[in-house]
């Protein structure tokens, strides 16, 4: 018998478990997909097609897509270049700056739908805080929960204000770790500040940027919680996920949930593979 | 000189106060919220410092509901998952790292892409398999899934620690003696250690906040989690229990916080995935 590299035996329980517990289940939803199939009837019927037909022409499909992407776009353009200026800010030594780096690593510690709810509090009309400030500044009441744009915007300030510190706290450990020589040599050489960063440091920490923005990327892509709880899917804020979750497993429709269920699926595979694949060879 | 700046070390000052402000604003309102009555909490104009604080929600929560049981599924989840993650994530990146293989390539970014996974395009058939193997309703099966989600994360931070440690050292251990599994508990892992302690912090902020999964596989006090807990107050005939949601929420802070202090030194190395050099 040839013997297996310890390399690979290593990874294979891994891979095993992987594919079982979450490539099973897709194969699981394409069958699904190609009948009529609800939990509430014992019979299950092959019907081909018609749910994936029935899922691309639904409009709540195409706007729950078109969420997912939006969201994914506003927000990683927020929290990307803020969370980066937060580790510019806290990479400087002064007084009291470990406190501050602490401080700002505590939304990313707080359980996501609390603080979805928490900042509901913050902005519900006659009630929340930030309406109160508009309020008194004159701006009367904010329709957060009407509008597609302002809610939008909420959904924009919680996501951000969660994940803007995980960026920050990354990129800031990146920044602490650099090494000080390139920057006694530009010191030397006059550089401006402008040129060092732009020079020295964004290329040192590209790495680093790269790989969190992936991971922010895949995850906004899911993103469900503050729907769930904030908006509840109301003014074409529903999210894919969100969808799923309305029509899939509220009415227990399995086979119509499957439907879009492997076309999210397929769409986030893609997705993954051309992020991962093009960032290779920074990631490596 | 001097006036320049002392005027660029004020917008220095004032810009980390507002960071700080931002962070601590909604933290801030959570907690006071968890002290103030039924009626303040919904009052209008909004008061900034609780009236009359009042203790009563830190207690009442252990008892109006099973919360205490809750908590102890989220912790039990948190840990198991992450033990789950580790124990298949590390041997992954071990092998991938320090082996070539054919197919080396492909295994890694197989695990990698696994990060992708919308858990809403997985939960239903899950909620069946999990049926038929009398998983629905245990923490051992959020455990499982958690793990799994968190599987990718962290065999791609511990690859790029395991390739920074030379190979070198673990052999001149063998060269003593040792196993290659002593080697790499005496060399590899003290070294690495960083990284897996700040991934592991991440790793079990997502699984103890973790709704989507939870909210649909566990149904009753045995495995239900602090999440679905706290989205549970919120409707229903008494309209949204703020308190309630407050207090939940502080309470979960509480363990993350304590884990944060205690790995906060392994942070500044470990949380720059190895991809710093």
């Amino acid at each position: 018998m040839r013997k297996l590299n310890p390399g690979l035996l290593m990874s294979i329980p891994t891979l095993l478990f992987l594919f079982f517990w979450f490539f099973f289940p897709f194969l699981y939803n394409i069958y699904a997909s190609m009948h009529y199939w609800t939990l509430y009837r014992p019979d299950i019927q092959f019907i081909g097609a018609e749910n994936f037909i029935e899922v691309l022409t639904s409009i709540d499909f195409r706007n729950a897509a078109f969420a997912s992407f939006f969201y994914t776009i506003i927000c990683f353009a927020v929290e990307l270049p803020l969370g980066l200026g937060i580790a510019v800010l806290l990479s400087r030594e002064f007084k009291g700056v470990g406190i501050a780096r602490v401080i700002v690593a505590i939304p990313i510690l707080m359980i996501p739908i609390g603080t979805s709810i928490m900042w509901k509090l913050l902005t519900m009309p006659k009630l929340g805080l930030l309406q109160y400030f508009s309020e008194v500044l004159g701006f009367g009441v904010i329709d957060f929960y009407g509008n597609f744009w302002l809610a939008s915007l909420l959904i924009l300030l919680i996501d951000a204000w969660q994940w803007t510190p995980f960026f920050a706290i990354v990129l800031l450990a990146a920044l602490v770790s650099l090494p000080r020589e390139p920057y006694e040599a530009a010191k030397v050489d006059g550089a401006s500040p402008f040129m060092v960063f732009t020079k020295i440091t964004l290329p040192s920490i590209q790495p680093v940027m790269v790989i969190v923005s992936i991971l922010r990327v895949l995850d906004l892509l899911k993103l469900a919680d503050p729907i769930f709880v904030v908006t509840k899917g109301g003014s074409g804020t529903e999210t894919l996920s969100a969808y799923i979750w309305r029509v899939a497993f509220k009415p227990l429709d399995i086979g119509y949930g499957g439907a879009v269920a492997v076309l999210y699926w397929i769409l986030m595979f893609v997705l993954a593979n051309i992020l991962v694949r093009r960032f290779k060879s920074v990631i490596q | 000189m001097n006036k320049s700046k002392a005027s660029s070390n004020l917008i220095y000052v004032i810009l980390v106060l507002i960071v700080l402000v931002w962070t601590l604003l909604p933290i801030y309102w959570t907690v006071t919220a968890a002290f103030k009555s039924r009626i303040e909490v919904v009052a209008w104009p909004p008061t900034f410092i609780p009236e009359k604080p009042t203790l009563n929600w830190f207690i009442e929560v252990w008892y109006d509901r099973p919360n205490i049981n809750y908590y102890t599924n989220s912790i039990l989840a948190m840990i198991g998952s992450t033990i789950i993650a580790l124990a298949l994530g590390i041997p992954a990146a071990y092998g991938c790292a320090r082996y070539t293989f054919k197919g080396r390539q492909d295994v890694l970014f197989t695990i990698l892409t696994f990060r992708f996974l919308p858990p809403a395009t997985v939960v239903m058939p899950l909620y069946l398999i999990g049926r038929t193997f009398h998983l629905i309703d245990t923490t051992l099966f959020l455990s499982i899934l958690y793990g799994g989600m968190n599987i990718p994360i962290i065999t791609w931070v511990m690859l790029s620690y395991f390739r920074e440690i030379p190979v070198e050292l673990e052999e001149s251990y063998q060269i003593d003696g040792y196993t290659r599994f002593e080697a790499f508990r005496r060399v590899t892992f003290p070294l690495a250690r960083p990284g897996m302690v700040a991934i592991s912090m991440l790793v079990m902020a997502f699984s103890f906040g973790e709704f989507l999964f939870a909210s649909i596989l566990t149904t009753s006090p045995v495995a239900k989690t602090l999440p679905v807990s706290i989205a549970e107050y919120m409707g229903g005939e008494w309209g949204y229990m703020w308190n309630q949601m407050a207090v939940l929420t502080t309470y979960g802070l509480i363990p993350l916080i304590i884990i944060f202090f205690l790995v906060r030194k392994n942070l500044v190395r470990g949380l720059t995935f190895g991809a710093v050099r």
